[in-house]
């Protein structure tokens, strides 16, 4: 038989692990505002995003995506299954540029292409493999010396996402260190940074106006560990299995470090360790000593690349070790997998309950929203519905609560109610919910309402009533 | 008044999380130190060490799952 190129083993097995779900689950409120912020025009795209807190490349691609392929939740999930795919490909490539055997490197690839997390994000109408990609991008240019590799996937990671700075600096400090390439690295990091200038007048803005309100948990040690763990092996796994598997795969992570530091401490090897353990240690050190910005999906490039030090620890171990080095990753591995194609939790059930509203939607009904976080969700999936989102609706994320504010219909429930059908009123309430949310969602319980749909997870709670209006008329005239 | 009242819910539920996370770490870290002191001090142990820790996922799983039980 002849042989199969090793490319197209890895391209094969991830284009799999992500297309054969991508639209299986439902979209989640991130994946909604991708898609709420690809249908303006491009001058509001803009003015959308000064008022977020990403930048604008992700947003301008699925601008473009939107306009070809439409808006399903296939299409808007398309961009990150290719990025993914093309992740996968780049760091097989890195092996090779670190000089790995084929075999080595072709384990690297099928790692990154199975990874658990990968392939979440890369099932995902967010940003991450797009950074993963122009990080990929930057470490191969760095390794080989292509300097314009190393700017265009620096500049390509500042403008996917905001940490994407950890990287380049993590990088560029590393290469600044080498008294040979000195001058040029210099001179690149110059070229990256004025060419970042646009995107970093807009990141003050954007902190401005978020104003200390960032979601993000204090850093702490275990919060710094939580990306080894779950960021590799996904955290949709239950959770009585979740602490051998992420004990199995931060043993194996560090075991793998221990084996690798034959590669890693050479020259293109700290390339590797600086975008893998400086960018998240800055980050980490930013957070403590600044404001909470650890944000563990932002890490997903550097754990992926975890997975050169498991290809190559299942590769170059002794031979008996290494068998017990597989025995004890791969199981984990692999329930991470399965974990993620049988989640104990759904992405999000925006789409069962948008069914349900459907199905007994009389005309002249309207939906009411008591939080920010929920039109853009539901709406996707109830489209041309009239609708009203409370004019208390507070969110400790004030690029939601503003931007939700600024750009939906905003009223209150008497509003609603005027309009003379009956009243969906569909209640979020999340960890970043404001008590004006939590009070009127108690109100409205209390009234004549029809409870249609409950769904529980810890904090998160979602609740659809039907509020009959003639019944509230009716009692409102008494 | 606590505008977020359920913000500080979360945090302390991340905080357990987090030291969750710690421990696991630590484990980690403990029986990794052990199996590299082993292969390194006292070699003619690591058959039996391999033994132990190639099935230790599939035990402590069990294990996890019966306590969950």
């Amino acid at each position: 038989m002849k042989r199969i190129p090793h490319w197209l083993i890895i391209a094969s097995i991830a284009a799999v692990a992500r297309l054969i779900n991508l639209a299986q689950e439902s979209l989640w409120y991130d994946e909604t505002f991708t898609n709420w912020v690809a249908g303006f025009d491009l001058r509001q795209l803009f003015d959308v995003v000064r008022g977020d807190v990403h930048p604008p490349l992700y947003y301008l691609i699925q601008w473009v995506n939107v306009r070809l392929l439409g808006n399903s939740e296939f299409a808007l999930r398309l961009p990150s299954a290719i990025l993914g795919i093309v992740a996968s490909l780049l760091l097989w490539r890195i092996a090779l540029a670190l000089k790995f055997p084929p075999r080595t490197a072709l384990y690297a690839g099928i790692l990154a292409a199975v990874m658990p997390a990968a392939i979440y994000y890369g099932q995902e109408a967010r940003m991450y493999t797009l950074l993963t990609c122009f990080v990929f991008v930057m470490v191969l240019g760095a390794i080989r010396h292509r300097w314009l590799m190393v700017i265009a996937g620096a500049v390509g990671a500042v403008y996917s996402q905001n940490l994407g700075v950890f990287y380049v600096g993590a990088v560029l400090l590393t290469l600044v260190a080498q008294r040979q390439l000195r001058s040029r690295a210099l001179l690149a990091g110059f070229a990256i940074f004025i060419l970042w200038i646009p995107q970093g007048l807009v990141l003050i803005e954007q902190a401005r106006s978020v104003a200390g309100s960032f979601w993000t948990p204090p850093t702490s040690f275990g919060a710094t560990l939580w990306p080894l763990n779950g960021m590799v092996l996904g955290w949709r796994l239950p959770s009585w299995l979740q602490w051998p598997a992420y004990g199995a795969g931060f043993g194996g992570s560090l075991v793998g470090l221990i084996n690798s530091r034959r590669w890693l401490l050479n020259r293109d090897g700290m390339i590797v360790a600086a975008a893998m353990i400086v960018a998240p240690a800055l980050c980490i050190v930013v957070s403590v000593l600044w404001k909470p910005i650890f944000l563990p999906r932002a890490f997903l490039p550097s754990t992926t690349l975890l997975m050169l030090m498991w290809a190559y620890a299942l590769n170059h171990l002794s031979a008996p070790n290494r068998a017990t080095y597989a025995r004890v990753v791969l199981p984990a591995l692999a329930v991470g997998i399965i974990a993620h194609y049988f989640p104990v939790q759904p992405r999000a059930v925006a789409r069962d309950v948008a069914a349900i509203i459907d199905q007994r939607w009389q005309a002249g009904d309207v939906i009411y929203y008591t939080a920010a976080d929920s039109p853009l969700a539901f709406q996707y999936y109830l489209p041309g519905k009239p609708y009203l989102m409370s004019a208390n609706a507070g969110d400790r994320n004030k690029s939601v609560e503003r931007l939700a504010h600024q750009y939906l219909n905003v009223g209150t429930f008497d509003q609603a109610v005027a309009t003379g059908g009956n009243v969906w009123v569909i209640s979020t309430i999340t960890q970043l919910s404001s008590l004006s949310v939590l009070e009127e969602t108690d109100h409205l319980r209390a009234q004549l309402s029809e409870l249609v749909y409950i769904y529980h997870r810890d904090i998160f709670q979602m609740e659809v009533t039907r509020i009959p209006g003639a019944l509230w008329r009716q009692s409102a005239q008494k | 008044m606590n505008q977020f009242p359920l913000y500080a819910q979360w945090l302390n539920q991340m905080a357990q999380f987090n030291a969750a996370n710690v421990m696991i770490g630590m484990i980690a870290l403990f029986v990794v130190s052990f199996v590299v002191i082993v292969q390194l001090r006292y070699p003619r142990y690591m058959p039996a060490v391999r033994i132990v820790l190639s099935y230790s996922f599939a035990v402590v799983a069990l294990i996890a799952l019966v306590a969950n039980l």
